[in-house]
């Protein structure tokens, strides 16, 4: 065969290839009709940006996937870890300053948290001076623990919009960090 | 054996890639234009014009396009007004060719033209002025349309033209802004003496399919038809002669409009993400561009090519390019679940890419990411941080 009827049949090769591709990829898009009726718990809202005034020497850390916003202090530095099972671990902290605290937030289906729960993530089972605290209308508990890492610890638990959040800080820092709670909204 | 020419293969090369980059070009989905359908068409005619007749319209859907165009034959060398009644322009009927053969030919023919984007009651019948004319032959058609852009459904401004001597319609060429998937449609009415309410058109070459046509015989005899194209439109469209069949003569006359139709422009759906819980999960999309939507959501599933889903949300109209998102329950703990958002209207659906994610797990535990890689101690009170 020679050089120039390979090169055609390489030419017709790729053309047909090309139709295949487009040819399959638009099967691909004649997919889900949107006339299949929507389960009753289905519900729309229009999405809104709510812009915050931010003070002076503070910065906003806004999460669009859980739909909450804060101010922290602007000397803090904030690292986002993707955990399993769609939890997410937000840390702000300075660790020239000494000063820290941690949002965990994990796909929640209760009311009130369970005891399981508790156990889960509070190996050591401690909780003291339990409270009751209000986070932008979200209610939840406040109350010491401890961690073997840690020692004594801050924590705010509350439960929103199918997800527990858990507030975390050193105990010495409970002042500190509950006044940068004051800030939190949901969006 | 033979010796490659290197040169030669190269400009091979070079002219097939062209060619297959032109071929590609014209094999990729043209997403902004949809495409026009056509509904259906209904006509009717009437003995005189004493009176008004009710024209009965095809059956419509919210944002169908109908164009109605009815024709009264006589010999009166009258210019009417073709909805001096206002039985149109009162139904909210938009004008777009009020055209008159006022000579002296003893057949004369008046032609309107008007047009109307149907609401989500569309109308099933309108009115139309008889111009109170006796020994007067008044013909109506009309024909619907699907997936015309609502805003601005007739490309440019209609043309319209009128003749004697013959009773061939010859509808106007029109120049048009060439969109993708522009349709033109002609409509040509006829003033004769044929004495035969048989009388049919027949088209020019491509706007044969589904076109309707109508005569009627009084003292003056009427004609009207009405045609489309589809494919193959030239920019100008000079769409050619209406044949009417019958012996034509120089005692006759014609009108006629063509208009072009704009194709409806499909919104584009884009699929940001899904912020999932244990067994619920918040989808987020956009409406990026293109017309406005009548109805927008997800579909969402297990089906990675969602062939199959679970449920589409609907929630309704979406005028602006903006988010939406959508909260949808009953899912199950550690699924993979997938989801599309879409955004549709008359034109078509515009869909977003699949995107996935999975629902939450009761096992997760937390892990203490804070001063993660130091050692605290603590000092009196104060909080002491060593690197490990």
């Amino acid at each position: 065969m020679s050089a120039r009827r390979i090169f055609i049949a390489g030419i017709c090769f790729l053309v047909l290839a090309s139709i295949g591709v487009f040819y399959f990829s638009s099967k691909k898009q004649s997919v889900p009709a949107p006339n299949t009726p929507a389960p009753a718990s289905a519900t729309t809202t229009p999405e809104t940006v709510q812009t915050r005034v931010v003070p002076d020497g503070w910065r906003e850390y806004r999460n669009v996937t859980y739909h909450f916003s804060l101010f922290y202090p602007h000397e803090l530095e904030v690292k986002e870890y993707p955990e399993e099972g769609n939890a997410f671990t937000i840390t702000f902290q300075n660790v020239k300053e000494q000063k820290g605290f941690q949002i965990f937030v994990v796909p929640y289906q209760e009311s009130q948290v369970s005891e399981e729960r508790f156990k889960q993530d509070l190996p050591s089972g401690v909780r003291t001076n339990v409270s009751d605290v209000t986070i932008d209308g979200a209610t939840g508990a406040a109350f010491y623990s401890t961690n073997a890492m840690f020692g004594e610890t801050r924590e705010i638990w509350f439960i929103r919009g199918g997800y527990l959040f858990e507030v975390t800080t050193l105990k010495p820092l409970t002042a500190w960090m509950e006044e940068i709670l004051l800030s939190w909204k949901f969006l | 054996m033979r010796k490659l020419d290197v040169q030669k293969i190269m400009q091979g090369l070079k002219k097939m890639s062209g060619l297959l980059m032109a071929l590609l070009f014209f094999l990729l989905p043209l997403e902004a234009e949809a495409a026009i359908s056509f509904v259906s068409s209904t006509c009717e005619n009437s003995r005189d014009g004493n009176g008004n007749m009710t024209l009965t319209l095809p059956t419509t859907l919210t944002d169908d396009l109908v164009i109605i165009a009815f024709a009264v034959g006589d010999a009166d060398g009258i210019n009417f007004n073709m909805d001096a009644g206002g039985t149109l322009s009162g139904a909210g009927y938009t004008e777009v060719a009020d055209t008159t053969v006022n000579s002296a030919d003893a057949n004369e023919i008046d032609l309107g033209v008007y047009y109307k984007i149907m609401t989500a009651t569309p109308d099933t019948s309108v009115t139309i002025d008889g111009q109170g004319g006796n020994d007067a032959s008044v013909v109506a058609v009309c024909i619907a349309f699907r997936g015309v852009d609502t805003t601005t459904p007739l490309d440019v401004t209609t043309t319209s033209t009128q003749g004697v001597d013959t009773m061939y319609p010859n509808p106007p060429s029109i120049n048009h802004n060439n969109p993708a998937g522009v349709w033109t449609v002609i409509a040509g009415a006829s003033g004769h003496s044929t004495n035969s309410n048989t009388v049919t058109y027949t088209f020019p070459t491509g706007y044969t399919t589904n076109a309707i046509n109508r005569a009627h015989i009084d003292t003056s005899d009427a004609a009207i038809g009405m045609g489309y194209r589809s494919s193959g439109v030239s920019d100008p469209e000079d769409p050619g002669i209406m044949t009417l069949s019958g012996t034509d003569s120089t005692g006759y006359s014609w009108a006629a409009a063509t208009i072009a139709l704009r194709p409806a422009s499909v919104p584009t759906a884009t699929t940001n993400f899904a912020n999932a819980g244990f067994n619920s999960a918040t989808l987020h999309g956009t409406k990026s561009g293109g017309g406005n939507a009548t109805e927008h959501g997800f579909a969402y599933g297990t089906d990675s090519t969602l062939a199959t889903v679970i449920a589409t949300t609907t929630l309704g109209a979406l005028t602006s390019n903006s988010s939406f998102f959508s909260y949808v329950s009953g899912l199950s703990a550690s699924i993979t679940y997938y989801f599309r958002a879409y955004a549709t209207n008359n034109g078509g659906t515009g869909y977003g890419v699949i995107k996935s994610f999975v629902t939450g797990d009761s096992t997760t535990r937390r892990k203490m990411r804070l001063f993660e890689g130091f050692k605290i101690k603590f000092l009196n009170g104060t909080i002491i941080l060593h690197q490990e």
